[in-house]
């Protein structure tokens, strides 16, 4: 019963802008030392309930609590949350020094203890020597690392990113990805990170908040969210294709569905679904392999080969659904296949833990 | 240096001959009055002589008018930061209804020909002023209650109703563009909202109010046609003394001492204030103005954006709305007696011609004008753009300032300069109808230079060359290409012209002959004229001078693109 509050708890959150609703009863709590991802494509409300944590944005309805404590009509300068803008919104008249010592000086720490704090962040995020530099004067990836530094200075309980690499190159936001992951952990920090790239959140996140049109869609480690995601929307968005229509023929002793491609045996079932249900499912991009023999086998299918395409490590095989209104479906193949040539029928084994299930009413 | 590179350097025939218009006419008619007035000042009689120096310090009296010149400008300066600062801010950062009419609106005052709003000042608040009449009526009272002309009081109304649009359209539009994560980025770290306007707005916001501040100072340093009507006598800036040396007292040496002084002042203004022009684009995040506004929300916002802009709205349009009720009420009968007679010659009128005449004058200097403003403008926006990028540079930051000069210099030291130094041959003007457009292309060619050079700077090269390889010649792709490109920066310009020269009022006045007045010295010369109709003439010649450089005003405001070309 006496469960500790959780650390940062928004509850029933709403908010519209102008008529327009963002947000619909969010609901979303982060535990002390966790790093949080809110992830969505661009206008599913991630930043306004960023904002409205933040102090930024008032909800229309809704509360926010801090370690127990309603905090929904504390002013953003009362919480000492820290925040990353996208784009940093580094104060372009002020010294590199003095971006990072704003927040202490806003908090009256004295100047010998802002000059040590100050160095001991230009050393965290590896920029010794630039403290005097004008922001103008910085690279992207400088201007990042010094933005990282003016959060994190005040030690802000809770550490706040928006998009704080989407405005950087590919290799330059991979090499600060992994360098920011490794600065939360070694600060024990907890933040809520938002961003629209997957591949930013599962590299960063302890847990993903995946939100679609004002709404969570999925919360799920990234692992399990990769694995099991729970929704076509979900799906959609972590880039797979394969989303198809099936309908329940088996539920026992192993499932079975009926799917365009054929009959497929998913390795489990959503609970409460029943013989004759209409459901989708989906089938993850390297769960196939080329067929070995020519004898029947479960889960096998035979598709026409489009195109085929290297990807590296990997080779995508594009093919021709059987039902020609569907869109083609696309599998990521270790090796090379060279042997194979757009046009011919390609037979491939479907590894029934690649086939997702998702709830019926999607 | 080889003598390729070195003939690469220097300019084309073409180039050349494109220079010699717009320099030769600023030789002509700019500097060489310059000079004379330098000379007159310095050399009377052909040699060095202090002599003419002697008066301005041992008359305290001439320390008196330059000491009320600087005094009345920072009070004035001081008075539009205070009503236009608020204004600013309600304009950068709120979305409310009507707020692009109102923002013409407030723009309005600032475009108005000086002796346009001495008279709209009058009608509102002078002996026979719209408010004395109403309160005369209203409390049985005999004699005007509100005795603001000729005093220093109606002197600061009108120089703070003229320049608060600048504070608002220059601190506002740079405010617009402030990025507001600033602050929001300034209050995660604990800063609250006096500190982050402290520590964040204020700074950022201080060099873009330095140049409006610099600005407006600039023009009420050089106010003129404000001092002469609502102050009388009793008041005098070095422009006023100026002109009352020259015309009145006829004692050229001292007027020209004084519009060396008036000289040094304005153009080291005028270059501190380029100077800051050029740090105001320095690299801050810029977000584009839609972004950052919003409603006005809380009780207290609306109570501050629509109480700052009922305020804003009284005051900037009462004069104007006064202005306009006085001419057709004035003497009891509403109606457009005062109309009907601009176009009476009267016996003993001060003019030998019918008033309307100064309506058909002034049309006619400002046609001509705007042709003279065409060629100089066109020529020079040519010669600045440059076909060649690579040359453009060095004369381009050479040339355009010199260009903007005549911005800088008080339009009565100009009328001066081409008293003393146009009135002989080979350059006797003094007679001719052609130095009233002349003078008045002067003050506007930059304008059209300003309208044209963002343009013709940002038109891709590739344009022409397309044309040229499609079988265009060097005429075909003006007139297929370059004119469809810049007729509406060309039509901006032309109005400009128009409405400049129409309004143009301190150089006029010294170099207009009695018997072609044009409207705003007609204008002056009515109000100086004892009589109910005289006053009524006054007010309905200015507003017919109203309407023109209102209509003007408007055609610009919708034909400019976008924000480009701002003071």
């Amino acid at each position: 019963m006496n469960q500790p509050p959780p650390f940062l708890h928004a509850a029933g959150i709403d908010k519209a802008f102008d008529d327009t609703p963002v947000l619909r009863g969010i609901d979303l709590s982060i535990a002390q030392g966790e790093t949080v991802c809110l992830l969505g494509p661009s206008g599913c409300g991630k930043t306004t309930l960023l904002r409205i944590i933040a102090g930024l944005e008032q909800p229309d309805a809704g509360r926010v609590f801090f370690e127990g404590r309603d905090i929904t009509a504390t002013p953003a300068h009362r919480r000492d949350f820290g925040l990353m803008f996208q784009d940093y919104a580094l104060f372009p008249h002020l010294s590199v020094n003095d971006n990072i010592a704003f927040g202490l000086r806003m908090r009256g720490w004295s100047e010998s203890d802002i000059a040590a704090r100050v160095s001991e962040l230009l050393e965290l995020v590896e920029l010794e020597g630039y403290g005097g530099r004008k922001i103008y004067e910085l690279s992207g990836g400088q201007q990042q690392r010094v933005a990282l530094a003016r959060s994190l200075a005040p030690k802000p309980p809770l550490l706040m990113l928006d998009e704080p690499l989407g405005s950087l190159d590919r290799a330059l936001r991979d090499q600060l990805l992994s360098e920011l992951r490794r600065l939360l952990l070694q600060l024990r920090q907890t933040a809520l990170y938002v961003t629209h790239d997957q591949i930013e959140a599962f590299a960063v996140a302890d847990r993903v908040v995946l939100m679609n049109k004002g709404r969570i869609e999925q919360v799920a480690t990234p692992a399990e969210l990769y694995l099991k995601p729970a929704t076509p929307f979900a799906a959609k968005f972590l880039g797979f294709k394969n989303i198809l229509q099936a309908r329940v023929l088996e539920l026992t002793p192993t499932p079975v569905l009926r799917t365009p491609l054929g009959l497929l045996r998913p390795l489990s079932l959503p609970p409460g679904l029943s013989a004759g249900d209409t459901i989708t499912c989906v089938i993850r991009p390297e769960g196939a392999s080329l067929a070995a023999d020519a004898a029947s086998a479960p889960n096998r299918i035979q598709l026409r080969l489009q195109m085929r395409s290297f990807r590296g490590a990997r080779t995508l095989l594009r093919l021709e659904s059987p039902d020609p209104a569907s869109p083609p479906l696309e599998f990521a193949l270790p090796g090379l296949m060279t042997a194979l040539e757009p046009g011919e029928m390609v037979a491939l084994d479907i590894d029934p833990a690649a086939v997702v299930v998702f709830d019926i009413g999607y | 240096m080889s003598t390729k590179r070195l003939s690469a350097l220097l300019p084309s025939p073409g180039l050349l001959a494109l220079a010699l218009i717009p320099l030769g006419f600023l030789t002509l008619f700019y500097f060489y009055p310059l000079f004379e007035i330098f000379k007159l000042s310095l050399f009377p009689g052909g040699r060095f002589a202090a002599d003419g120096l002697r008066p301005l310090l041992e008359k305290t009296y001439y320390l008196r008018v330059l000491w009320f010149t600087i005094w009345q400008a920072t009070v004035s300066t001081l008075g539009a930061l205070a009503l236009g600062l608020p204004a600013a801010y309600i304009f950068a950062r709120y979305r409310f209804p009507g707020k692009s009419l109102f923002r013409a609106l407030t723009t309005l005052p600032f475009v108005m020909p000086t002796v346009v709003v001495a008279t709209a000042f009058t009608a509102l608040l002078g002996p026979r002023g719209v408010l004395n009449e109403a309160l005369m009526q209203a409390f049985g009272l005999d004699a005007p209650p509100i005795a603001l002309q000729g005093t220093i009081w109606i002197i600061l109304l009108a120089h703070i109703f003229y320049n608060t649009s600048v504070i608002i359209r220059m601190v506002g539009g740079f405010w617009a563009n402030l990025d507001p994560r600033l602050g929001a980025a300034a209050a995660t770290l604990g800063a609250g909202p006096w500190a982050r306007f402290r520590h964040i707005t204020a700074p950022l916001l201080l060099p873009a109010i330095i140049a409006a501040s610099l600005l407006v100072f600039l023009f009420n340093f050089t106010s003129f046609g404000v001092i002469l009507i609502l102050g009388g006598p009793g008041f005098a800036t070095l422009e006023v003394e100026i002109y009352r040396s020259a015309v009145r007292l006829f004692n050229l040496p001292v007027a020209a001492v004084l519009a060396l002084v008036q000289m040094a002042f304005t153009l080291t203004l005028m270059a501190i204030y380029t100077r800051l022009q050029a740090r105001l684009t320095t690299r801050l995040d810029f977000r584009p103005g839609e972004h950052t506004q919003k409603w006005p929300r809380t009780l207290g916002e609306r109570i501050y954006v629509y109480g700052v802009l009922a305020i804003l709205g009284v005051f900037l349009l009462s004069p104007l709305a006064a202005l306009v009720w006085r001419s057709f009420s004035l003497g009891g009968e509403f109606g457009i007696q005062h109309y009907q007679n601009l176009f009476v010659n009267r016996t003993g009128s001060i003019f030998f011609v019918t008033p309307i005449e100064a309506v058909r004058n002034s049309l006619g200097f400002a046609a001509v004008t705007v042709l003279f403003s065409l060629l100089i403008g066109v020529s020079s926006a040519y010669l600045l753009a440059g076909n060649d990028r690579r040359k453009r540079g060095c004369l381009s930051s050479i040339l355009d300032p010199i260009f903007m000069l005549p911005l800088g210099t008080s339009a009565v030291t100009l009328g001066f300069g081409y008293i003393v130094a146009l009135d002989e041959p080979p350059l006797n003007l003094r007679t001719s109808l052609l130095i009233i457009p002349i003078a008045h292309t002067l003050i506007a060619f930059p304008f059209v230079l300003r309208a044209l050079l963002p343009i013709l700077r940002g038109m891709n090269p590739n344009l022409r060359e397309a044309a040229s390889s499609l079988g265009a010649s060097p005429r075909r792709v003006l007139r297929h290409v370059d004119l469809p490109i810049l007729a509406r920066a060309l039509v901006v310009g032309v109005i400009f012209a128009f409405t400049i020269s129409m309004g143009e009022f301190g150089a006029t006045l010294l170099i207009s002959r009695p018997q072609f007045p044009t409207l705003p010295v007609a204008i002056y010369r009515f109000l100086g004229q004892p009589g109910l109709s005289n006053y009524g003439q006054a007010l309905a010649l200015s507003v017919i001078l109203l309407l023109t450089t209102a209509v003007g005003f408007l055609a610009i405001e919708n034909l400019r693109y976008g924000d480009i070309g701002e003071f």
